[in-house]
C-alpha cells in the first residue's frame, strides 16, 4: 500500500514538472530575440484609440517611413496639432461641464493625466500657453522594434515597395500597449524577401535583395 | 642518457649539460612539470568547472536586451526628418586655401566634409587636412569659454578687463601688434585694420609656418608688388619645380591638383600631356607623380635653377651672369635639353621653387619672364591671398618683443612659440608685453603664456567669408549652431570697439545681416548674384 501511493506521488511529480517546463519553456526565446517585448512606456499612449478607433493614418505621425531608414517617434509638436483641442476624453468634459452648472459656475478646462505629460514636455500650462516656471523636457519612449547590431533597415524601400505596416508590426490598431509581434530574426526577414519574389507585395510584382550587403553593410 | 654532445635537441637538464647531482637529474620531464606546477587541477574539478561555465555561459545568455530610449524632438523644425541629412555649401577653414565644401549634416551635426564641386578654385577637391578638420569641432579640448590668466570667466569679465587695458595702452600711445597666419577673409582684415587704426602705433603681422615670403619678396623687389602670383597648371604644357611640393604641400594643393590633373589629360588636351620635372632633396608627393625627377642636395637647388636660367638667357640673348656656378649636379646634356623644352612651349611653361632663398626665387621670376608666362601661367592680375605672411616684418616683431617694445599684443589663430625657432624664448619676451591676447580655438603653448584668452571656435559656427584669388569671394555659412561659449575674432574686435551687436554673427539666420555690416567697402565690386547664391547655397542631396 505504502509502494503505491509512493508511486503515484513520483507520477504525478514527473507529470506536473514536464508540464512546468513546457510552460516555462513557451515563453523562451533564443539570445537576441525580443518577441512578445511589451514595456511600459512614459506616456500611456494607445495606437487602439488613435490608429484603431480614430483610423489616423501611420504616416501621419511616423511621417519619416517614406523619407528616411527611420520611421521616427513624432515630436511633441505633432501630438499639439490635435492636443492643443483635444484635452481630455468627452465624457470627462461633459462631466466636468454637468458639475458646473450645477455649481452655477463657468466649467473649468479637463487636461487628462496622460496628455498633461505632453504639456509638461512642452513645458506649457493647461491652457497650452508657455509656463516659464516649467523646463522642455524631451519625452524618453522605450524602443520596442530592434534588429541587432550591424543590420541596417530601412524604413523608405519597405513602405515605398508598399508593404503594409502591420506586415511586421503586427495590427498595431488593436494595441493598447505596443508589443513586438514579431521575431525581428533574420531568417524571418530572408524569408519574406524570398516569398515576395515570387508572389509579389499585395499583388505588384518587386525584387526584394537577397544581397549579404543590402542590410550588412 | 645520450652522451652525444653534438645533438641540437635535448629532452632533459642532463642532457643539456646539467650535473648528476641536480634535484631534477634522473626524472623525465613530466614528472619535473609535475613537481613544479603549483595547485594542479586533476580532472575532476576540470570537468565540474567546464560544466560550470557552460551552464552559467548559457544562462548569462537568456537575458533581454538591454533598455534603448528614442528621444524624439519636442519641436521639429517643417522639412527636418531625422535620419536624412542636409547639405550645405560652405567654405573650408582649415587652412588659408579656402577650399569650397558640402558638409553633411545630421540632425544638426556636421558629419562629413566633402569637396564642393562647382568651386571655381578647388574644383571639388578637398585634402586630408581639410577632410579631418571637422573632428576639430568636436575636439573635447577646445576652449568652451573665455580665460583670464588661465581660470575661467564670462564674456563680460574678459571684455571689460581688455577695454580697460586697451583704453590704457590707447592713451599712452604704446605700440600694438596682431599677430596672425594668413587671413583670406577680406572682412577679417578690414575689421583687424579698423581695429588697428585706434591706435598710434599699430601693426598686423603675418606670418605663415609654412612660409611664401620668398615669393612675395621676389615680386616685391623685381615688380614692385608684394604679390603671391596664382599658378595656373592647368595650362602649363612644361612644370619644373625646384623642390616645390606643390601636390602635396605648397601654398594651395588641392587648387594646384585641379590644374595639374587638368594638365595631364590626355584626352582633354589633344593627346598631350604636360612634362613635368621634379628636382628635390627629399621624396615627396610631386617628385613621385614627375615624369622626370632628379635627386639633388638642397645646397644645389640654387645652383640647378641658376644652371638653367644661364642656357634659357643665352638662348633668349638675355644678359645673365651666373659668375662661376661650378659643376653641375645633374647631366649638363639632360639640362639642355630641358632648356630647349621649356623655350619651346614660351608662354606655355612653369618653373617654381619651394625655396625660402629670396635670391633663387628671383631667379624663378627671371626664368618665368623669359619664357613669357606671365600673364599666362604666373598670373599677377589676379593674384593668390593664400599666403600673405611677411617673414621680415615677423624678424622685426620678435626684435621688438626682445627688447620689450610691444604693450599689447593680439594672436590670432598662430602659435609663434611652437612655430618659430626659438619660441621658447619668445615665451619668456611674452613676459615682457603688458597685455597677451589670444584669440585661439583650443589651447597651446602660445595661449598658455597669454594674459586672457578669448575662444574663436570652429569655423564651421560662425558667418565669414575668403578671398583665396583675387576675384574668387566665397562666403563661409555657418553649418551649426557654435557648441561652447565662443566668439568669433570679428565680434571680439567690434566688442573692444564698442561694436557689439544685439545679434552675433554666429546664429545662423540673423548672423548674415550682421556680417554683411563688417564687409569691407571693396567687397561690393563682386556682383551680388554670386554673394547672394554662395551664401544662401543650400544644395539637397539631389544636386550631389
Amino acid at each position: 500500500m505504502g509502494k503505491k501511493i509512493t508511486t503515484y506521488v513520483l507520477l504525478l511529480g514527473i507529470a506536473l514538472g514536464v508540464l512546468g517546463f513546457f510552460v516555462a519553456t513557451a515563453g523562451f526565446h533564443l539570445p537576441g530575440n525580443n518577441q512578445d517585448y511589451e514595456p511600459t512606456q512614459p506616456i500611456a499612449f494607445s495606437h487602439r484609440l488613435h490608429a484603431g478607433e480614430l483610423q489616423i493614418d501611420c504616416n501621419y505621425c511616423h511621417f519619416g517611413a517614406e523619407q528616411s531608414r527611420h520611421a521616427g517617434i513624432p515630436p511633441a509638436n505633432v501630438c499639439m496639432n490635435c492636443h492643443k483641442f483635444v484635452t481630455a476624453p468627452l465624457g470627462a468634459i461633459q462631466a466636468e461641464d454637468k458639475l458646473a452648472t450645477k455649481e452655477n459656475r463657468p466649467p473649468k478646462k479637463v487636461v487628462s493625466t496622460e496628455i498633461a505629460k505632453i504639456y509638461d514636455a512642452l513645458a506649457l500650462d493647461s491652457e497650452g500657453k508657455p509656463d516659464p516656471a516649467k523646463q522642455p523636457k524631451p519625452i524618453e519612449w522605450v524602443k520596442i522594434h530592434n534588429v541587432p547590431d550591424f543590420v541596417y533597415f530601412d524604413h523608405r524601400a519597405h513602405v515605398n515597395a508598399g508593404v503594409d505596416c502591420q506586415k511586421c508590426h503586427g495590427n498595431v490598431g488593436t494595441m493598447e500597449v505596443v508589443r513586438q509581434v514579431e521575431t525581428l530574426a533574420m531568417g524571418w526577414c530572408v524569408n519574406c524577401h524570398r516569398e515576395v519574389n515570387k508572389i509579389g507585395v499585395n499583388g505588384k510584382a518587386v525584387q526584394a535583395s537577397q544581397n549579404c550587403t543590402t542590410c550588412h553593410y | 642518457m645520450s652522451s652525444n654532445r653534438s645533438k641540437t635537441y635535448w629532452r632533459s637538464p642532463l642532457e643539456a649539460g646539467g650535473k648528476p647531482d641536480d634535484p631534477g637529474a634522473g626524472k623525465s620531464d613530466v614528472a619535473l612539470w609535475r613537481e613544479n606546477t603549483p595547485d594542479r587541477i586533476d580532472r575532476r574539478n576540470f570537468l565540474k568547472a567546464t560544466g560550470f561555465t557552460l551552464a552559467l555561459g548559457s544562462l548569462a545568455g537568456c537575458n533581454r536586451a538591454p533598455v534603448n530610449k528614442a528621444v524624439p524632438f519636442l519641436q521639429q523644425q517643417e522639412g527636418h526628418v531625422p535620419g536624412v541629412a542636409v547639405y550645405y555649401a560652405t567654405v573650408c577653414g582649415a587652412c588659408p586655401s579656402a577650399c569650397g565644401v558640402i558638409a553633411k549634416n545630421r540632425d544638426g551635426r556636421p558629419i562629413k566634409l566633402e569637396g564642393l564641386p562647382g568651386h571655381p578654385l578647388s574644383q571639388g577637391g578637398l585634402c586630408a587636412i581639410g577632410q579631418a578638420s571637422l573632428l576639430g569641432l568636436y575636439d573635447s579640448r577646445r576652449f568652451t569659454t573665455p580665460q583670464n590668466g588661465g581660470k575661467e570667466c564670462s564674456w563680460d569679465d574678459v571684455d571689460q578687463a581688455i577695454a580697460a587695458k586697451i583704453n590704457e595702452v590707447r592713451t599712452q600711445g604704446g605700440a600694438v601688434r596682431f599677430l596672425s597666419n594668413t587671413v583670406s577673409s577680406p572682412t577679417e582684415r578690414a575689421v583687424i585694420q579698423r581695429f588697428l587704426a585706434s591706435f598710434k602705433d599699430s601693426k598686423h603681422v603675418v606670418y605663415d609656418p609654412l612660409s611664401a615670403s620668398a615669393i612675395l619678396d621676389a615680386h616685391q623687389r623685381m615688380f614692385g608688388v608684394r604679390a603671391l602670383p596664382r599658378y595656373h597648371f592647368e595650362k602649363a604644357a612644361v612644370i619644373v619645380s625646384f623642390d616645390a611640393d606643390f601636390l602635396g604641400t605648397w601654398i594651395s594643393p588641392v587648387q594646384n591638383s585641379a590644374g595639374y590633373r587638368a594638365s595631364r589629360n590626355l584626352e582633354t588636351n589633344g593627346g598631350n600631356m604636360s612634362l613635368h620635372v621634379q628636382f628635390e632633396s627629399r621624396m615627396s608627393l610631386t617628385g613621385t607623380n614627375a615624369d622626370k625627377r632628379y635627386r639633388i642636395a638642397p645646397g644645389e637647388l640654387g645652383l640647378a635653377l641658376s644652371l638653367l636660367a644661364q642656357r634659357i638667357a643665352a638662348a633668349s640673348s638675355a644678359p645673365f651672369n651666373a659668375g662661376a656656378p661650378g659643376a653641375s649636379p645633374v647631366p649638363e646634356a639632360e639640362l639642355d635639353e630641358l632648356a630647349k623644352r621649356l623655350l619651346e612651349a614660351r608662354g606655355r611653361s612653369l618653373v617654381i621653387s619651394g625655396s625660402q632663398d629670396v635670391a633663387v626665387q628671383m631667379l624663378c621670376n627671371f626664368v618665368n619672364n623669359l619664357l613669357g608666362n606671365y600673364g599666362a601661367t604666373v598670373d599677377l592680375s589676379g593674384p593668390s591671398f593664400q599666403k600673405q605672411g611677411n617673414d621680415g616684418d615677423l624678424a622685426g616683431l620678435v626684435q621688438e618683443l626682445q627688447e620689450g617694445k610691444i604693450a599689447a599684443l593680439f594672436v590670432y589663430g598662430a602659435n609663434p612659440a611652437y612655430d618659430l625657432p626659438g619660441g621658447t624664448a619668445l615665451l619668456e619676451s611674452l613676459k615682457r608685453v603688458g597685455l597677451v591676447v589670444a584669440l585661439s580655438e583650443r589651447p597651446d603653448e602660445t595661449t598658455a603664456a597669454a594674459h586672457f584668452v578669448c575662444p574663436t571656435g570652429h569655423s564651421l559656427e560662425s558667418w565669414s567669408d575668403a578671398e583665396a584669388a583675387g576675384g574668387v569671394v566665397s562666403i563661409r555659412q555657418p553649418v551649426i549652431q557654435p557648441l561652447f561659449d565662443t566668439r568669433p575674432m570679428i565680434e571680439s574686435l567690434n566688442a573692444w570697439m564698442g561694436l557689439l551687436r544685439a545679434h552675433t554673427i554666429r546664429s545662423m539666420p540673423i548672423g548674415r545681416q550682421q556680417f554683411i555690416q563688417d564687409q569691407p567697402e571693396g567687397l561690393t565690386s563682386v556682383p551680388s548674384g554670386i554673394r547672394q547664391f554662395m551664401m544662401g547655397s543650400l544644395l539637397s542631396p539631389r544636386c550631389l
